[in-house]
């Protein structure tokens, strides 16, 4: 049985408490226990950069134990980019140390008035003052934790855009590692919050040692021939390897997601970033894929070293802005891994502004510099001014929505819910727009991912282009997500490996890690029924703040001008038709609230 | 009677070309399908993406003259 770690940052103290077994075998753990508890203590209508908001740090009952990609852990909050809820994730190493210091998750509450830190080491918790880390980045501060408490403890911490609210400020753990999207960093911040350090010890206890270890096994074998027989994408050129299909599908969004083709595209792809930057693989705890990417970067101008690009920084700061240059954009992720930012929507930020400047709406004396389509060094140093609110930064801080609607045009920022969209264009790739608009934390692609089955063909593949039967499926990935997220694991493997191989993607690999880990002894049907609760607190919550049906949206760039450009020509995304179909599979009311039987069905009534 | 393709091949596939050029036309008998194409290049049946007009097209699908096929490995994550 887990515990529980209260911090109240106002008070100075802690606390602990055993978790409730029902509630952990109703919501997993990790973004399931998050929602549960924000849905217990937290106004939905409160001001997320106030003391009443929550910052919930949950692994869940797989993190650590040696299952593959057990490695994760969420960041549960109500965001300040879209004032909805946002759960975000993270792999590295921190996450299972956490769960090894015997603490499954810990909830902050309030706000210290003055910088502090939490450590934990072994059970024992205490707040610490941070008064002298306060302004570093993520790195110095994470390396200056490591010298004066311990060098094999792991830490996660902000860096000077948390410090500053940067509406999209992420917290980095492991100094490479993101829990990146909807400002999880500001919230950290606003209650002078400054790290998180744990230190744990020994084994993660499991309820069946034999059964995980033979079920194992059994996974592990199958994974590893079908590698030898093909190679994985993802080892070899990372998330970067997606471009090249992003492209030919016609869905790499492109010039503020004008278009979704980038005349530029080999030069910013994973083969390029393999061939002049990686120096070697990184993974994070217990994963066999190894998708993370230390590389280094020796140009003038954008001399570095550090992790990545991701594919979504690619887009991003790449085709999106009309960047070709690769060395600009892994540079300006460095920056964003310093500072403790998001890479997605800092780039999607910096290409919205490019297009202000192009239609005349913001001029280049405004920001201080010149702006145009393309322009490396401007993406560079945009972004290290964002992570400082200084000049023309201090707007980017806000994002796309808020620096669009400053200017006049909130129709131009790629959002949905206020948030920026990850890197695959609904025009050519429908079921994405659904999942964007439908995601409780604004555009996302990591709460249900379309793109598996539009574009990677996994379990099968959809055509991409077409919208009818789309609602079901993206409902039954945007469940199977809830469940993966809840339990500790990373898309990327259980997608693949552990769910069944139909677009009904059942999670039967998942069911017999969960049993054997915790002896929970879920049947398939409530494991299934797990995610979908977790799906519909989250709604319950952004009903409570005030959301509603016409807030499941998209820009009209996408719902209504045609794709001007490759395969999609021609396309808009048929988001309505799709709309009404999904509320109904979903068993909610064409406003988009939970019905009563749904909610009688799950327990949530 | 002949038909002619334009064939592009990307990622770890750019080794599957028959002469320098990764881009490059390919002449097939009338009725050729994707498996022949497959077959001709040394790529694996059942490990790849093929794209016409950006739509993935199946291992027994027949092609029309002139369209380009694209081809690539398989990738995921994001």
């Amino acid at each position: 049985m887990g515990k529980l770690l209260f911090v109240d940052l106002t008070a100075g103290n802690v606390k602990e408490e055993r978790l409730d077994s029902r509630v952990l075998k109703d919501f997993i753990g990790g973004r399931g226990l998050g929602i549960y508890y924000l849905n217990k203590f937290v106004d939905p209508k409160c001001d997320p950069l106030s003391p009443e908001n929550l910052l919930v740090m949950a692994t869940g009952p797989l993190t650590g134990t040696g299952a593959p990609t057990g490695a994760r852990y969420m960041v549960m909050t109500k965001s300040p980019l879209t004032g909805a809820i946002t759960c975000s994730n993270s792999g590295g190493v921190f996450p299972t140390e956490l769960k090894r210091s015997g603490y499954d998750a810990i909830i902050f509450s309030g706000r210290s008035e003055k910088p502090v830190y939490l450590w934990i080491d072994q059970e024992k918790a205490e707040l610490r003052t941070a008064v002298h880390l306060w302004g570093k980045d993520t790195r110095e501060t994470t390396d200056i934790l490591l010298t004066e408490i311990n060098a094999k403890a792991r830490v996660a911490c902000i860096g000077p855009a948390g410090e500053q609210k940067v509406l999209f400020a992420a917290i980095m753990n492991d100094k490479h590692r993101a829990a990146g999207r909807s400002g999880v960093g500001a919230v950290m911040g606003s209650k002078n919050l400054k790290a998180v350090v744990v230190k744990g010890k020994g084994r993660i206890p499991l309820a069946d040692p034999e059964r995980f270890k033979a079920f194992n096994k059994e996974i592990l074998d199958i994974f590893k021939q079908g590698i030898e027989k093909t190679p994985l994408g993802l080892t070899v050129n990372g998330t970067a390897g997606v471009v090249v299909a992003t492209q030919n599908f016609g869905v790499l969004p492109t010039k503020n997601w004008q278009q979704g083709t980038f005349d530029g595209w080999e030069k910013i792809q994973g083969q390029e970033l393999t061939r002049r930057f990686l120096v070697k693989n990184s993974a994070c705890y217990g994963c066999p894929i190894g998708c993370g990417r230390k590389t280094e970067v020796d140009l003038p101008g954008f001399a570095g070293e550090g992790e990545g690009p991701e594919y979504e920084t690619i887009y991003a700061m790449g085709s999106n802005c009309m960047v070709d240059n690769l060395a600009a954009i892994t540079k300006a992720n460095y920056i964003c891994n310093e500072m403790g930012m998001d890479t997605i929507t800092m780039g999607a930020t910096i290409a919205c502004a490019m297009e202000l400047v192009d239609r005349g709406y913001l001029s280049e004396e405004e920001i201080g510099r010149s702006l145009k389509w393309g322009d490396a060094e401007a993406l560079v140093e945009l972004t290290r001014m964002t992570g400082n609110r200084e000049g023309f930064g201090d707007l980017l801080a806000e994002g796309s929505y808020r620096l669009a609607e400053r200017f006049g045009h909130p129709e131009l920022a790629p959002v949905s819910k206020k948030q920026e969209f990850p890197g695959y264009e609904p025009r050519g790739a429908q079921a994405m727009g659904l999942a964007y608009a439908t995601s409780p934390i604004g555009g996302s692609h990591m709460r249900g991912d379309p793109a598996y089955f539009e574009l990677f063909g996994v379990p099968e593949s959809m055509d991409p282009h077409q919208w009818e039967g789309k609602a079901k499926v993206t409902k039954a990935y945007q469940d199977l997500s809830a469940i993966i997220d809840s339990a500790g694991l990373c898309i990327f493997f259980a997608v693949r490996n552990l769910a069944s191989k139909d677009l009904g993607v059942a999670p039967v690999g998942i069911l017999e890690y969960l049993n054997a880990a915790t002896g929970a002894g879920y049947t398939l049907d409530e494991l299934k029924q797990a995610g979908e609760r977790v799906i519909n607190a989250e709604r319950l919550f952004l009903v409570r703040a005030g959301f509603t049906a016409k807030d499941d949206s998209l820009p009209r760039r996408l719902t209504e001008e045609p794709s001007p450009t490759g395969p999609a020509k021609g396309m808009v995304c048929h988001l309505p038709e799709m709309l009404e179909e999904y509320y109904q599979v979903r068993g909610w009311t064409e406003d988009g609230v939970p019905g009563e039987e749904i909610l009688y069905r799950l327990g949530l009534a | 009677m002949n038909i002619e393709i334009n064939v592009r091949l990307y990622g770890a596939f750019k080794k599957h070309a028959p002469g320098d050029q990764t881009d490059f036309m390919l002449v097939l008998e009338r009725g050729a399908t994707l498996g022949d194409v497959l077959g001709k290049l040394s790529i694996p049946e059942d490990a790849h993406v093929a794209l016409v007009n950006g739509r993935r097209i199946g291992n027994d699908v027949q092609f029309e003259n002139g369209v380009t096929l694209v081809l690539f490995p398989p990738v995921s994550g994001g």
